[in-house]
């Protein structure tokens, strides 16, 4: 039995060599189509990996934990106390890093105009394990715990108030009681981060100089209004929402937060199904008919075969082995080419500034990436070898059936 | 004439000498044809609709400014003190169709928060004939072209700093004057977005009384928006600045460019598999026929006349196919047009987001006349394209035949 599937294994690649252009020929086109399908939805694949790493640099994390008056209309009066128990929790490897904020609305009044910011009062050593503004530091210097009035403010709003480190920022807002107030701030540091409404929009205190200001009193403790966190992906991060089961904080994905973007990578999904739908029924209609041609071709060879013997049981074995064969050139060939031209351009990435004459976008408070680096993973990986399987095996057991119908027919 | 016309019936019976698999052949170049124009046609119908409700709503086809009021470098940033009034634009017949603004980067304060947003005036009658802002009003009433210091918040911001409809809201801002610009507003109407980021941005009141509090002569305003939303050229204004909206939202520009890029990506890809496939099919054809091929040259025929008869076969084909498929593009387009297709189906069911709006992702499609001649143009190329191999093989193995 086994030298007889050695056999029919033997013959089946002879008969591809047999006729070795025609074959490699529709090997080609499976492969040049899966080459770049491939290719085009890895570049989508960068592109959205990007997207959604801009997103979780914009202070927002994959995950966020907020206390529930927060959650809903964003009001920082009722700040949670951050507890031994909670920080044990957050201890969980599959969380990378968190930083407990406290989130104050302000605006800010000068000669060169106005701006509307968002001051987060931090802890700056869990910050600096979640976002790396500290490394980004261009003049001056981050802030530390205990600072009581210091400020660092992003290089954008630097520019357009022309600030420098050391001038005075007046911040104006409206208190715990709902007072006007306005506090006087030390710009300690000008970071460079991530885009220019996050440069424009974020400026950070630490914990101490936040609940000086807005709760009127340093408490001691760290409080919170949300825990920002990073976690490998949002796949990945399920466990969180079990993490507090009897407490009333309500978690938040960065999709939550910034539903324009999320919806552009569902946006990007669907489109990307979509291609693949149709490029599997191209490829599927184009090469029907040559797989069929090449067996119709060997119709009187299977003739001549019956009447030595063999059974149609023995051209189906044969021609599942044409198949797996196939396969397994075509797969190589798409990989090959894969790994080249993706291999590459990962490293080099694609300008797609083009589009918009080098300029760059901000779009929903992120920068839109002009160079992609496509990304191909192993899900993608094994989406091709079914793609390749279900083509090539669709294609091929559907011409050994029509042959083999008229042989029995004829017989 | 009558060897050309004896070619063509050669050709045409050695096309339908195997149906089936001419059948096949053509089917899949009828239905890659039929599809690439339906998808242009989608891509084209799809980003004009979307952009469509999107610009009608508030933001306008184009605006008429003061040539210093949108920093060239950046758009998103604007000179309040450079203000424009209808004395400077020459063609008074604009007037009809565009409507008055003056915004005002202000600060809101409520109960317990002061938020910045984008104040506009609006000049009610005009505004109401020309945009949808007013259906966007979910709760409450839009502002009365007779009112004064009324105001209209965005859903969002108006839960944030906690406000409801009939209460005041604090504005401050910088009057042109240099003064600090700050009076109380009544909260008339809340503005619904479907939840966007713009619910957060927004605010609007009447064009006097924004006028009042920016310290404006009654004659001067910043913009003049237009809603026309027919493809008819920017107008051609001297000493102000027409801007459109591609220029004003580059971010949404630049996903339509995108998108209608990607959909002819999409289109050659599948030309380039399709014509692969039709290169196999046509080699095994012509390689079929060799040994006819060499007899023919044994009673006379010419490798020219071969090639002829090859390439006449092959575009009657492409011809064919081109005639069905834009038949079958039109029909998939006009399906579409009586039954719009609603975009959720790529977002998983959610609703499209675009500049902190949400739309309804419903489209209609149109045919686009030019692409009618611009896809069989492609095809042709790459039926040409497609045959040149076979051709070459088949025609100098059959010359030998002598």
């Amino acid at each position: 039995m086994k030298s007889e599937n050695q056999y029919l294994f033997k013959f089946a690649w002879k008969s591809i060599r047999r006729n070795a252009g025609r074959s490699f020929f529709i090997g080609f086109s499976v492969s040049l189509a899966v080459v770049i399908a491939v290719w085009v939805v890895s570049v989508f694949e960068g592109l959205n990996f990007q997207i959604e790493e801009a997103v979780v640099n914009t202070n927002m994390g994959f995950y966020q934990i907020q206390e529930p008056s927060f959650a809903k209309t964003t009001d920082s009066a009722h700040p949670r106390e951050f507890t031994k128990e909670i920080e044990q929790k957050l201890q969980d490897k599959r969380i990378s890093s968190y930083s407990p904020e406290l989130v104050l609305d302000s605006n800010i009044s000068t000669p060169e105009g106005s701006a509307s910011l968002v001051a987060i009062g931090i802890d700056p050593i869990l910050h600096g394990k979640f976002l790396p503004l500290k490394t980004n530091i261009k003049k001056g210097e981050f802030i530390s715990a205990e600072d009581e009035n210091s400020v660092v403010i992003g290089e954008e709003l630097a520019k357009k108030f022309q600030f420098k480190p050391g001038d005075q920022l007046v911040l104006n807002f409206q208190d715990v009681n709902g007072e006007l107030r306005s506090e006087i701030l030390i710009i300690k540091g000008i970071f460079h981060f991530n885009s220019e409404s996050f440069e424009k929009r974020f400026i950070y205190l630490s914990q101490k100089a936040w609940q000086k200001i807005y709760l009127n009193h340093d408490s001691g403790k760290i409080f919170f209004n949300r825990i920002p966190m990073v976690t490998p992906s949002l796949a990945a991060g399920e466990f969180i929402y079990k993490l507090f089961p009897e407490s009333d904080l309500k978690v938040k994905t960065w999709k939550n937060l910034n539903p324009e973007m999320a919806v552009v990578l569902e946006f990007h999904d669907g489109i990307i199904r979509f291609f693949f739908l149709v490029i599997g029924i191209t490829v599927l209609m184009t090469i029907l008919t040559p797989v069929q041609m090449l067996w119709q071709e060997r119709f009187k060879e299977l003739k001549m075969l019956t009447i030595l013997g063999v059974s149609v049981k023995k051209f189906w074995k044969i021609g599942i082995f044409e198949i797996i064969q196939m396969i397994f050139v075509s797969s190589i060939l798409s990989l090959v080419f894969l790994v080249i031209v993706i291999g590459i351009q990962s490293r080099t990435g694609i300008d797609f500034r083009f589009l918009n004459d080098g300029v760059a976008i901000d779009r929903a408070g992120i920068k839109l990436p002009g160079i992609i680096y496509p990304l191909l993973t192993q899900a993608r990986i094994f989406s091709v070898f079914l793609f390749v399987i279900f083509v090539l095996g669709f294609s091929y057991i559907w011409s050994i059936h029509r042959t083999l119908l008229r042989f029995k027919v004829e017989q | 004439m009558n060897q050309f016309a004896f070619l063509v019936k050669f050709s045409y019976r050695n096309l339908w000498r195997n149906p089936k698999r001419t059948f096949i052949m053509l089917a899949s170049l009828v239905i890659g044809t039929g599809f690439i124009l339906w998808d242009l046609n989608f891509s084209e119908s799809g980003s004009k609709e979307m952009m469509k409700r999107f610009l009608v709503q508030y933001q306008g086809n184009y605006q008429i400014t003061n040539i210093d009021y949108y920093d060239v470098k950046n758009r998103k940033s604007v000179n309040n003190y450079k203000t424009l009034s209808d004395d400077k634009i020459s063609d008074k017949s604009l007037f009809e169709l565009t409507t008055k603004r003056v915004t005002a980067p202000v600060f809101i304060s409520g109960a317990s928060k002061t938020l910045g947003v984008l104040l506009s005036g609006l000049d009610i009658k005009r505004e109401l004939e020309l945009s949808k802002l007013n259906e966007m009003v979910k709760v409450g009433n839009f502002l009365s072209a007779d009112g004064n210091k009324e105001i209209i918040l965005g859903k969002k911001l108006a839960e944030r700093i906690n406000v409801k409809i009939g209460e005041e809201v604090g504005v401050i801002g910088q009057a042109l004057d240099g003064s600090v610009a700050n009076d109380l507003f009544k909260v008339v109407g809340l503005l619904d977005f479907g939840g966007g980021d713009l619910e957060e941005s927004l605010a609007f009141t009447q064009l006097s009384t924004a006028q009042e509090l920016m310290v404006m002569p009654p004659e001067n305003y910043h913009q003049r928006v237009s809603f026309d939303m027919s493809e008819k050229p920017l107008p051609e204004l001297d000493g102000v600045a027409v801007t459109s909206w591609e220029t004003l939202l580059p971010e949404m520009s630049v996903s339509v460019r995108f998108i209608d890029k990607f959909t002819w990506l999409i289109c050659i890809i599948i030309m380039v598999v399709v014509s692969l496939g039709l290169s196999n099919t046509l080699m095994i054809t012509f390689l079929e026929r060799e040994q006819e091929f060499q007899s023919l040259n044994i009673i006379g025929a010419r490798a020219s006349w071969i090639t002829k008869s090859l390439l006449i076969e092959v575009f009657l084909l492409g011809t064919l196919a081109i005639i069905f498929g834009d038949m079958l593009g039109w029909f998939l387009t006009y399906l579409c047009h009586i039954y719009p297709i609603n975009i959720a189906i790529f977002t998983n069911g959610k609703p499209i987001i675009m500049g902190g709006m949400v739309l309804m992702p419903t489209v209609r499609l149109y045919s686009v006349a030019r692409y009618y001649w611009e896809v069989p143009l492609m095809i042709y190329l790459f039926i040409a394209l497609t045959m040149i191999w076979p051709m070459i093989r088949v025609v100098r193995r059959s010359s030998h035949a002598i």
